[in-house]
C-alpha cells in the first residue's frame, strides 16, 4: 500500500528526514516512536502533503502511484488521512457541514456520486455514537472551544466518516485523559480492517496498550534505526531513548 | 483647508449660490444653504494634514471631475448584479432623485416624497428635522449642504411595523464626468420596526462620477431600525457618504455597512448620536478591497446620556495593492454613566502589498463605563487551509469556506433571512470576482 524509500524532507531549509524507509501493507498497524525532534511529526506532515514540508530526495508511493507531487486534497482523495496533533479551530464553519463537504469532495475525486442525505445522517449517527460525540459538538464551529480530548475525538470521527485506506495518527494520544484515550482507541480498533492500515505516531507506549501494533519502528535523527514487533515498545518504555545516543554514527548518519 | 482646491471651491460655491432662488429654496432651506455656502468657502476640502483625512487624499478624485483624461488606476471591473432582494419594497433614486415610476407601491404608514414636494406641501416632520444633523465642520457635509438639488424624504409613521425591508436602490448615471450631491432624510417614528436596505449601484457605461452623499436618519422612541448600506459601485464611481443618525430612548439601531464594490475610492463617515437613555447601537461592517482600491470607514458613536450600549465590529479582507482605513471613534460624554461600548476591527491581509490603517479613538468623560476595543491584522491562516485541504476539499473551495468563516460573525448578525441570503450571495460572488481579478494581474 505505502512504500517510502530513502525519503529526505526539509522544513524551513532544515533537513529533518534523512533517508526514511517504510513499507505498510493493508491490514497492518505500524507504530513510529522516537524522542522529540526525531522527525515523527514531519513524517506525518510529509505524508499528508503539508506545503511547508519539502521533499528533497526519495519517493513515496501509494498503491504504486507517486504521491509526492499531489496536493493535500488529492492525497485525501486517494485515501490518505492524517489525524492532526493540533487540530485547527475554524470559527464560522460548522463541524457537520464541513464533514459533508469533505465527504462530497472525496467521493467526487473517486468518481462516486454525492452521498444521499439519509445515508449521511445514518452514517454520522453511527460514528457519533462510536466516538461518544454529542450532537451539540457536531453542530458547533469546527473545533472552536473544544477541549483537547474533544478535538482528538473529532479527528477520529472525521477518520471514521471519510473511511481512508491509510490513516496516520500524529500524537493522537498527547493531551488525552484516560477516558478519552479509551474512546479514541476503541474507535480506531473498530475501524481496523484487512483493507486499511494505520500508522500511529507516538512518543509513549501508552497508546499501544490500547491499539496493538503489528510493527514498531524507532525513528531517530530522521531515519528508522530499529524495527520490531510490539515488544520493542515495551522495551523502549523501560530503556527510554537515551541508548540511541550510543548508536554507532554509521547507523544514524547518512551524509 | 486644501489650498490646491481653492479655485474649485470658489467655482462650486458660485454654482451653489445660483441654486438659491430655485423652487426648493424657500425659507429654512434657503437659510440652511446660505450658511453652508459661507462655511464651504471657509473650510473647502480637506487635505492630508487633517487628522480625519490623514490616509486619504481626496484631491486626485476631485481633480478628475474636471480633468477629462482617465486616471492611471487599474480598474476593478465588476459585472452588474443580477441578484435581487426578494420581497422588498423597492424605492429607486436616480442621481439622488426619486424615480417614482420605477418604485413600488407603498404600504400604509410609509411615505416617500421628494424634498421639493415636502417643502411645497409644508410637511411638518420634514421641516422639524431637515438639516438638523448636518455637521457643519465636516467638509463634504458642508459641500453637500451647499450644492444639493433635491432629495429623498422617507417618513415612517409611528407604530408601523414592516415585515418587508424597504430597499432603496441608488442609481447613478453620468453622461459626462460630474460631482453629485444626493441627499436624504429618513424619519422612523416612535415604536416603528423597520429595516432599510440601501444599495448603491451604477448604471452601465457611464462617465466618472464623484458622489458626495448625505443621509440623515432619525430613530424614534422605542423604534427598531436595521439599516444596511451595500456599496456595489463600479470603477467609474467614487464616493463620500456622510450618514448622521440620532436615536431616541429605548431604541435599537443596527447599521450594517457592506463594501463589495469595484469603486476605486470610498469614504464613509457614519456618525450615531444616542441622545436619550437605554438606546442600543450596533455598527457592523465588512469590507473587501482589491487592486488599487482605497476603502475608508470612519465611524463615530456618541453616548450623550447614561445607560446606552454600543457594539461595533468591522472586518476587512484586503487583496492586491489596496488600502483600507478604519477609524472608530467612541465618545462618552460627561454624565453618560453605565455606558457599555465595545469595538473590534479585524483584518485579513491576502497580499503583501495591501495596507490597513486601523485606529480606535476613545474619548471617555465619565467614570462608570465599560469600554473595550481591539484591532487585529493577520495574514491568511495557512494551517487552517491545510487542515481543510487534508480532508479532501480543493484549495479554491477551502478559500471560499475560510472567507465565509471570517465574515460569518458579521453576516450572521443579519436577522432577516432574505436579506442575509442576499448579502451572502453578493459577498460570495464578489469574492470570486476579486479572486479572478487578482490572478489576472
Amino acid at each position: 500500500m505505502l512504500q517510502i524509500r530513502g525519503l529526505h524532507a526539509a522544513v524551513n531549509d532544515k533537513e529533518i528526514l534523512k533517508g526514511l524507509d517504510l513499507v505498510v501493507k493493508p491490514g497492518e498497524v505500524h507504530a513510529i516512536m522516537g524522542p522529540n525532534g526525531s522527525g515523527k511529526s514531519t513524517t506525518a506532515s510529509v505524508l499528508a502533503g503539508n506545503p511547508g514540508y519539502i521533499v528533497t530526495k526519495g519517493d513515496i508511493r501509494f498503491y504504486d502511484k507517486d504521491i509526492v507531487a499531489l496536493k493535500p486534497e488529492e492525497r485525501a482523495g486517494e485515501g490518505i488521512f492524517m489525524a492532526f496533533q493540533y487540530p485547527v479551530e475554524i470559527p464560522g464553519v460548522s463541524n457537520i457541514n464541513f464533514l459533508r463537504t469533505a465527504i462530497g469532495e472525496t467521493r467526487a475525486y473517486k468518481g462516486l456520486p454525492p452521498i444521499e442525505t439519509r445515508e449521511f445522517v445514518r452514517m454520522f449517527r453511527e460514528k457519533q455514537h462510536l466516538l461518544q460525540f454529542s450532537k451539540e459538538l457536531a453542530e458547533r464551529s469546527l473545533n472552536e472551544g473544544f477541549s483537547g480530548g474533544e478535538k482528538k475525538r473529532n479527528e477520529i470521527l472525521q477518520l471514521a466518516m471519510l473511511e481512508p485506506r491509510l490513516a496516520i495518527l500524529d500524537e493522537t494520544d498527547s493531551g488525552l485523559d484516560i477516558d478519552a484515550l479509551r474512546i479514541v482507541s476503541n474507535g480506531v480498533n473498530k475501524l481496523r480492517s484487512s483493507a486499511n492500515a494505520f500508522v500511529l505516531i507516538t512518543h509513549y507506549q501508552r497508546l499501544l496498550e490500547h491499539i496493538e501494533p503489528d510493527f514498531v519502528h524507532v525513528l531517530y535523527k530522521g531515519r528508522i534505526v530499529r524495527s520490531g514487533t510490539k515488544e520493542l515498545a515495551s522495551e523502549l518504555e523501560i530503556k527510554g531513548y537515551d541508548w540511541l545516543n550510543d548508536l554507532p554514527a554509521a547507523l544514524t548518519d547518512q551524509n | 483647508m486644501n489650498t490646491d482646491t481653492v479655485h474649485f471651491v470658489g467655482q462650486l460655491a458660485g454654482q451653489a449660490t445660483d441654486r438659491i432662488g430655485e423652487k426648493i429654496d424657500i425659507g429654512f432651506i434657503r437659510q440652511f444653504r446660505q450658511t453652508a455656502i459661507q462655511q464651504f468657502r471657509r473650510i473647502g476640502f480637506p487635505d492630508t494634514k487633517s487628522e480625519d483625512w490623514k490616509y486619504t487624499n481626496v484631491q486626485p478624485w476631485l481633480n478628475r471631475i474636471t480633468v477629462k483624461e482617465a486616471m492611471a488606476t487599474t480598474p476593478l471591473k465588476r459585472r452588474l448584479f443580477s441578484e435581487h432582494l426578494d420581497a422588498a419594497i423597492r424605492i429607486v433614486t436616480k442621481n439622488g432623485k426619486w424615480d417614482k415610476e420605477s418604485s413600488a407601491e407603498l404600504p400604509e404608514g410609509l411615505h416617500i416624497s421628494s424634498f421639493t414636494d415636502a417643502v411645497l406641501s409644508d410637511n411638518a416632520q420634514f421641516k422639524a428635522h431637515f438639516g438638523k444633523l448636518t455637521d457643519l465642520k465636516e467638509h463634504f457635509s458642508v459641500a453637500n449642504a451647499s450644492l444639493f438639488e433635491d432629495g429623498l424624504f422617507v417618513y415612517i409613521e409611528p407604530h408601523i411595523e414592516l415585515d418587508k425591508p424597504i430597499h432603496i436602490i441608488h442609481k447613478t448615471a453620468q453622461p459626462v464626468p460630474g460631482f453629485l450631491h444626493p441627499r436624504q432624510l429618513i424619519i422612523a417614528g416612535e415604536e416603528t420596526k423597520i429595516s432599510i436596505v440601501e444599495t448603491f449601484e451604477p448604471e452601465e457605461d457611464t462617465a466618472y462620477a464623484f458622489i458626495n452623499a448625505m443621509s440623515e436618519l432619525i430613530v424614534g422612541k422605542q423604534a427598531t431600525v436595521d439599516h444596511y448600506l451595500i456599496n456595489l459601485r463600479n470603477q467609474d464611481q467614487v464616493s463620500v457618504l456622510n450618514l448622521e443618525v440620532k436615536t431616541a430612548e429605548h431604541s435599537r439601531y443596527h447599521n450594517f455597512n457592506f463594501l463589495f464594490s469595484g469603486s476605486p475610492f470610498i469614504r464613509n463617515n457614519i456618525h450615531v448620536v444616542m441622545d436619550e437613555g437605554n438606546a442600543q447601537t450596533n455598527l457592523l461592517g465588512l469590507y473587501i478591497s482589491g487592486n488599487d482600491q482605497l476603502v475608508d470607514n470612519h465611524t463615530c458613536t456618541e453616548h450623550r446620556v447614561a445607560c446606552c450600549r454600543s457594539d461595533e465590529k468591522y472586518k476587512g479582507i484586503l487583496h492586491g495593492n489596496s488600502t483600507a482605513v478604519f477609524n472608530g471613534k467612541i465618545i462618552v460624554h460627561p454624565g453618560a454613566q453605565q455606558t457599555a461600548a465595545y469595538q473590534q476591527n479585524n483584518n485579513l491581509i491576502m497580499d503583501d502589498n495591501a495596507t490597513i490603517y486601523t485606529k480606535p479613538e476613545l474619548q471617555i468623560f465619565a467614570d462608570d463605563v465599560q469600554c473595550t476595543h481591539g484591532a487585529t491584522v493577520g495574514e491568511f491562516d495557512q494551517q487552517a487551509l491545510f487542515y481543510l485541504q487534508s480532508r479532501g476539499i480543493p484549495e479554491k473551495s477551502c478559500l471560499d469556506i475560510l472567507m465565509q468563516a471570517f465574515a460569518f460573525d458579521v453576516i450572521d448578525r443579519i436577522t432577516q433571512k432574505s436579506t442575509r441570503v442576499y448579502v451572502t450571495r453578493l459577498f460570495m460572488s464578489f469574492l470570486r470576482l476579486l479572486g479572478k481579478a487578482d490572478k489576472s494581474q
